[in-house]
């Protein structure tokens, strides 16, 4: 054996020099640039540089593909999860990965804002670790397709989503705002309130509920994802460590808090709330007390709490939120089996053992709304033989619902009650606009010109409900089945023609009044 | 959890086989596979940009619903001025999604820890012509730290802006590439300090040359431009991928460091480089994909495309001459070079050649490889 000197790299010892890898040049000005006023040495927790951040992300792999493609597929695991369980799945991979495809350019915007190095290496890897979400998504959907017993849905999301009533306002809150603005307030969109608030109840509840209802194929996906969004969460505290110290920039700071939570939340809280009470056959704790512990203690209180010496406080929605998580995801589930045939999965009614359970947890949950459900199972509406769809409801009791121009769901939440007295009507540009709440109405009298976009009844506007269903490719490999079903069975699955016979058509409510109408 | 919740992954009545309710499992018949059958790259990736239909290539339609302020989308057409009748029908040919790119770069990474372990016992350090050591390791390839750095920083808005999910993931893996180089070419410089006593760590020395040296302040201009003045993400990578890179970058990082070190005992440079110089292949593999399958073969926009080609073509290729002809300089920093190197005007028809050939036809670019190289070394 030579003796030998010694000489160690470690990542860590590169990492330290990365803050002297930049130089000034007085011209440049980022291509996103923000009205907040960055601190340039800020630092970054994240000490790794690419190889080992490779290293890393490698191993992580190398257990999730490990599992997936051993011991789970041996089992074939895709194949043994509680139907209605699987089902969501379908909604959920491809719903979470236009998030997790929306981070990729808000962290790319980012990189390109910041000023301190250390913070352009962290975004750089949080750009690399939502294309690995974005793929994870991808193959979760992948996975359960080659495995589960109904792969129609898992096949092809990716395509017929645009015709989905809930795909607007996912991509809405979870693209569109988190990638389109000051970079700052992308930031606080992304990393300080859907990571950091929203991801722990989405992602660490959820694999808690899917090992419950038989799946083990996401949580070892899920937990893999976690694993990063840990470092997003820090990525996101110091973006706002860099800017409290300037007294300037506390003038912008909370009204992004406060918009950047109402939108996640409004989209967020009643989607998983209802995957977590109504697609779950066997469920685990309460949304409404999830919400409560991961977003409204852990996030509104402690999260923010570490802020609160800069002057940040909880959001001022904050409150309304709170209300919203109890009844807002029995509407949402509703609203989707209203509009059924197009959702993309089979879904049924709460049987009476749900029933119990909702009673139990969310007392007066029968008279508020699971008296609809029973009317509509006792009046058939899962049966195609009889050619009506639970918009009925809608239709016969003249009920005006809108889709708010600001979160772009549904005024119908967090009741319908509330939905129907809340909502506000406004006109501008030449065109009307339903407000849904006090807070979407601030955010829109600001800055009307950020939401121009139509809305699902305004592209749909007189368009027959077979028609959307054909246009968008939602069928099953015959070509008439539809890939939607109200129910899991195997039999009486509704087609094309089936649909067509009821002769629903999707309305502007704003120039119709109503949003269906029967032809 | 509650009493209800049970865990049902062994449970027996899922043992027995369900009968299937749908045949097809195979998802993506709205995509054109690239090969034969659609890969996993494309399972994984393909279509995840949920972008409206006036955006050609896009599966969806209406508008963005929350927007910039002044009312910009997320992405809107005019964000290049190329076209496309398909911005989906890029591909990496290399596919390099997250799993094998981050497995490439651990690989990378474990050989390179292997290999200082090992070079430190064989002391590979004391063949380094000292000469070296200071002027090119400590120096100019330290200056490479902040090229590289930059060059990473061009690619921020790219990743931002680009209209497809492939286009995309391949960008940000251009930029983890080029922060690599930087970070590698440091960890050389840290590795060889502690060895010997003519390189050292400090990245003053490196900063210094980038800044002041007049070999490098050609390419200082040309990644400064790239970083910041260029706001079209789709000229950002035509000026980086099919010119900046394949003449400058080829004429630096081969003919200039990789060829050189061996020649002053260096046995780390080559190491350095090989990892920069095989990034930039498979980075010229999906370059070709965009700019000459895509856009250039694009079956309604193609003349129109060569023409903006041409257009970015006229900014970036005197940009990157003058950087080369700036870093001839180079090869009178050291005795061995001046008596043993086969010269730099060897070096530039060799890498003008090449690009001649296979960059400029892509899109009509006609100037002699002697005009070229005269620039070079006027």
């Amino acid at each position: 054996m030579l003796s030998a000197p010694t000489a160690k790299v470690t990542p860590q010892g590169v990492h330290q020099w990365l803050s002297e890898f930049g130089w000034d040049v007085d011209s440049r000005r980022a291509k996103y640039p923000t009205k907040y006023k960055f601190n340039k040495n800020t630092k970054e927790q994240f000490k790794l540089i690419v190889r080992e951040y490779s290293r890393m992300e490698e191993e992580k792999d190398s257990r999730q593909f490990g599992s997936l493609l051993d011991s789970l597929a041996r089992l074939s695991a895709g194949s043994r999860v509680e139907p209605r369980w699987a089902e969501v799945m379908k909604l959920v991979s491809n719903f979470l990965e236009v998030g997790e495809y929306g981070a990729m350019g808000t962290s790319a915007a980012l990189w390109d804002a910041v000023e301190s190095p250390e913070q352009r290496n962290g975004y750089l890897a949080q750009v690399e670790d939502e294309v690995r979400h974005v793929t994870q998504c991808g193959y979760l959907a992948n996975y359960f397709a080659t495995q589960y017993q109904d792969p129609a849905g898992f096949t092809d999301f990716r395509k017929f989503r645009f015709a989905h009533p809930f795909f607007g306002p996912d991509r809405n809150c979870v693209l569109d705002h988190a990638l389109s603005g000051d970079p700052v307030q992308m930031s606080v969109n992304l990393q300080l309130v859907a990571e950091a608030a929203f991801t722990n109840p989405l992602i660490v509840a959820m694999c808690e509920v899917a090992a419950a209802n038989g799946d083990e194929v996401t949580p070892t996906i899920f937990l893999s994802i976690e694993s990063d969004e840990l470092r997003h969460m820090a990525n996101g505290y110091q973006t706002i460590v860099s800017v409290v110290d300037d007294p300037d920039n506390m003038q912008y700071l909370q009204t992004d808090i406060d918009n950047a939570f109402w939108i996640n939340h409004k989209f967020i809280t009643p989607f998983v709330g209802a995957a977590f009470d109504y697609f779950a056959k066997h469920k685990a704790t309460p949304w409404a007390k999830t919400w409560d512990k991961w977003v409204y203690e852990d996030w509104g209180g402690i999260w923010l709490g570490r802020l609160s010496r800069f002057g940040v406080q909880s959001p001022a929605p904050l409150a309304d939120a709170k209300r919203d998580a109890y009844w807002a995801h029995h509407y949402a589930y509703a609203s989707a089996w209203a509009l059924w045939p197009l959702v993309g999965v089979r879904f049924e009614l709460p049987d009476a053992r749900d029933s119990e359970w909702l009673e139990n947890n969310y007392p007066g949950w029968y008279d508020e709304i699971g008296n609809i459900f029973e009317h509509w199972r006792e009046d058939g509406y899962e049966d195609p033989a009889n050619h009506a769809l639970p918009v009925d409801l809608f239709i016969n009791g003249k009920i005006p619902v809108y889709i708010c121009r600001v979160c772009q769901m549904p005024t119908i939440m967090p009741t319908f009650y509330d939905g129907l007295t809340n909502v506000r009507i406004l006109e501008y540009g030449g065109r009307k606009h339903a407000l849904c709440s006090e807070w979407c109405e601030r955010m829109y009298l600001k800055e009307p010109e950020r939401y121009t976009g139509q809305n699902f009844f305004e592209l749909f506007d007189g368009w027959e409900m077979s028609e959307i269903v054909r246009a968008s490719g939602m069928v099953r490999s015959d070509g008439k089945t539809l890939t939607s079903q109200p129910h899991l069975r195997s039999e009486r699955l509704w087609t094309l023609d089936d649909l067509q016979q009821c002769g629903v058509v999707i309305r502007d409510p704003l120039k119709h009044g109503q949003f269906v109408e029967r032809v | 959890m509650h009493g209800t919740a049970r865990r049902l992954l062994l449970n027996p009545d899922f043992d027995e086989a369900v009968e299937p309710f749908e045949t097809r499992r195979t998802m993506g018949y709205y995509a054109n596979p690239y090969r034969k059958r659609i890969s996993e790259y494309e399972k994984v990736l393909l279509y995840a940009q949920p972008s409206p239909d006036w955006i050609p290539g896009g599966l969806g339609l209406g508008g963005w619903t929350g927007k910039f302020a002044g009312g910009r989308g997320a992405w809107e057409n005019y964000f290049t001025e190329a076209r496309s009748s398909d911005w989906f029908a890029f591909r990496d040919p290399g596919s390099r999604w997250e799993q094998p790119y981050v497995k490439e770069k651990a690989e990378e990474w474990r050989e390179s820890q292997r290999f200082m372990d090992s070079s430190a016992t064989e002391r590979l350090h004391d063949d380094i012509d000292p000469e070296w050591a200071d002027r090119i390791i400590t120096r100019a390839l330290g200056a490479f730290i902040h090229h590289d750095y930059g060059l990473f920083m061009a690619h921020a808005s790219v990743v931002r802006d680009t209209f497809t999910d492939v286009l995309r993931v391949a960008a940000g893996t251009g930029a983890l590439d080029h922060l690599d180089t930087a970070q590698m070419i440091q960890a050389q410089r840290m590795f060889l300090a502690q060895l010997r006593d003519d390189v050292t760590e400090e990245i003053a020395p490196a900063k210094e040359a980038w800044l002041e040296d007049p070999a490098l302040q050609g390419a200082r201009t040309a990644v400064e431009r790239l970083w910041a003045d260029s706001y079209d993400p789709v000229e950002t990578l035509f000026g980086l991928y099919m010119v900046y890179e394949p003449l400058f970058g080829r004429f630096a990082r081969r003919e200039f460091f990789h060829h050189h070190a061996g020649l002053h005992g260096d046995h780390f440079t080559p190491r350095t480089m090989w990892s920069a110089l095989r990034a930039g292949d498979a980075a010229a593999r999906w370059t070709f994909d965009l700019f000459e399958r895509v856009l250039a073969g694009d079956p309604n926009y193609a003349a129109y495309n060569v023409k903006v080609m041409r257009m970015w073509a006229e900014t970036w290729i005197p940009l990157t001459l003058a950087a080369m002809a700036d870093l001839v300089r180079l090869w009178e920093s050291t005795g061995r070079m001046r008596s043993a190197s086969a010269g730099p005007e060897a070096a530039a028809r060799r890498v003008v050649g090449e690009w001649v050939t296979s960059y400029g036809p892509v899109f009509g670019w006609e100037a002699s490889a002697d005009d070229l190289v005269a620039e070079v070394l006027r």
